[in-house]
């Protein structure tokens, strides 16, 4: 199998992306996520995998896709990403799997942090901080300084590794059948996105008679003003309208909504 | 200030109160970081009761999150169309360091506050919180989530196929109406997916 087969990127390789994908959340935006920190922390894979400009453009376009996910479980969808890149996976199918795989690999890696790891590092550190000992910090840096970094390493050499062995197995036709389950995947995850990811309710209540707009809509259809807003934008997508005009007009409905005190965010 | 005992204390105390807020998805927590900052200055410098500046910190979270928002959450979605045109033109070190300079809108969001307090004190701050109505914030944070939706929706156009409009209206039930999980929802789509694939392709022999 692939066992044999030199990959081309080398562990020294892979660890610098690794180092270079670290500001990977600064530009988390509520407008298209994660996508120009995933973008630039693909360009040493992507500039290695298309050496020119004009192989590498579209790559580029297709990776300002909006893409949500966990800072530490993204590198999951990398090191999948440069594998199914280097077993020779069109765009489509990649632009697919990327947008299939965000949402759960939130879902999960949010648990896991802020679940599992922050109930149990934080409270340590936190113990130890009132006690009066300087080892409180120490045990809160070292504790995530390992956890992420640990976590990090793991995921995008083992995504890369079993996900190389995975699609180097695929014949073209599996390759076409993938490629078509995926597009399927991404179309439903976003549907599903749709509804989990617009952190958007109505607020307007008059205690007095117990009306609760939420409440109403709830009975029509939970998510429905999520669903509203989304379908809404991409009907201005359809127009053909340029992306900064949608994202003034939504912006400006959203406000004037907010104002009047019809809509909040959920949290 | 010099007060190592005291700094660990207050931080330890508040970081206990602040380790139920759960930040999951784009949900912003009131930030506890520039908050808990605030606190043990006052703390050190009046000698105040840690218990009693958790009403501190939790006001200066709560502005701090707006400042997120409005400075990055916001902000940084103006930097996104210049990014589309910079990828388009192939241009990667504009990208690079696109990103790492739009990333200080989560620099100035923690630093407008906190120099705000710092200068001009915390009363100031929090007089001026209670000063701008409610209603202000609310309608910036609602024009910030509804932005959500723009992203999502420039998604779905790329991946549109003609056909495929009830996959999207499924996934979207899924979450709606059944409250399912992602590990669920990814469980579903696999095997829905697999399921119409394979079934086209035996239907075609």
């Amino acid at each position: 199998m692939s066992k044999e087969k030199k990959r081309l990127f080398s562990q020294g390789e892979l660890f610098k992306i690794l180092l270079w994908s670290w500001p990977f959340n600064v530009t988390f935006n509520y407008q298209r996520g994660h996508a120009l920190g995933y973008l630039v922390s693909m360009l040493p894979a992507l500039k290695k995998l298309h050496p020119t400009k004009k192989e590498l453009i579209p790559w580029l376009k297709m990776n300002m896709d909006f893409y949500l996910t966990n800072p530490v479980w993204n590198r999951i969808t990398m090191g999948l990403d440069m594998a199914m890149q280097e077993e020779g996976a069109d765009i489509e199918t990649v632009r697919s799997v990327k947008s299939g795989i965000f949402g759960p690999l939130a879902g999960l890696g949010d648990t896991i942090h802020y679940g599992l790891l922050r109930s149990l590092i934080n409270p340590v550190a936190a113990q130890l901080a009132i006690g009066g000992s300087i080892l409180g910090p120490i045990v809160f840096l070292v504790g995530w300084f390992i956890a992420m970094w640990g976590q990090a390493w793991l995921f995008l050499t083992q995504a890369y590794k079993q996900g190389s062995a995975l699609v180097s197995t695929f014949t073209s036709e599996t390759m076409s059948d993938f490629r078509t389950i995926m597009e399927y995947v991404g179309v439903f995850m976003t549907g599903a996105i749709s509804c989990y990811f617009v952190w958007v309710k109505a607020i307007y209540k008059i205690p007095d008679i117990g009306f609760d707009l939420q409440a109403i809509l709830d009975g029509f259809m939970p998510g429905v003003l999520p669903l509203t807003f989304v379908l809404l934008a991409f009907s201005m997508y359809r127009k053909g309208w340029p992306t900064t005009r949608i994202i003034l007009v939504m912006f400006v409905i959203g406000f004037i909504l907010g104002g009047l005190g019809l809509i909040g965010a959920t949290w | 200030m010099g007060d190592v005992t005291t700094g660990l204390l207050v931080g330890g105390t508040l970081e206990l109160a602040f380790v139920g807020l759960v930040w999951v998805g784009a949900a912003l927590p009131p930030d506890a970081t520039v908050g808990t900052i605030a606190a043990t200055i006052l703390v050190i410098e009046t000698g105040m009761d840690p218990l009693a500046a958790l009403g501190v910190a939790w006001t200066v979270a709560v502005l701090v999150t707006h400042s997120n928002v409005f400075f990055a959450m916001v902000g940084i979605s103006y930097a996104m169309p210049i990014a589309d045109r910079y990828a388009a033109e192939g241009n990667t070190s504009g990208l690079t360091l696109l990103h790492l300079l739009s990333g200080a809108g989560w620099g100035l969001g923690r630093a407008v506050p906190t120099a705000i307090f710092t200068f001009l004190g915390l009363p100031v701050v929090i007089s001026f919180i209670e000063y701008v109505p409610a209603i202000v914030w609310n309608a910036i944070k609602a024009g910030g989530v509804v932005l959500g939706a723009v992203g999502i929706a420039g998604l779905l156009n790329t991946l549109w196929r003609p056909g495929l409009w009830p996959l999207y209206a499924l996934g979207f039930a899924f979450a709606a109406f059944l409250g399912v999980s992602f590990v669920g929802l990814a469980v579903i789509a696999l095997a829905l997916s697999a399921a119409l694939v394979y079934g086209a392709k035996r239907r075609a022999k």
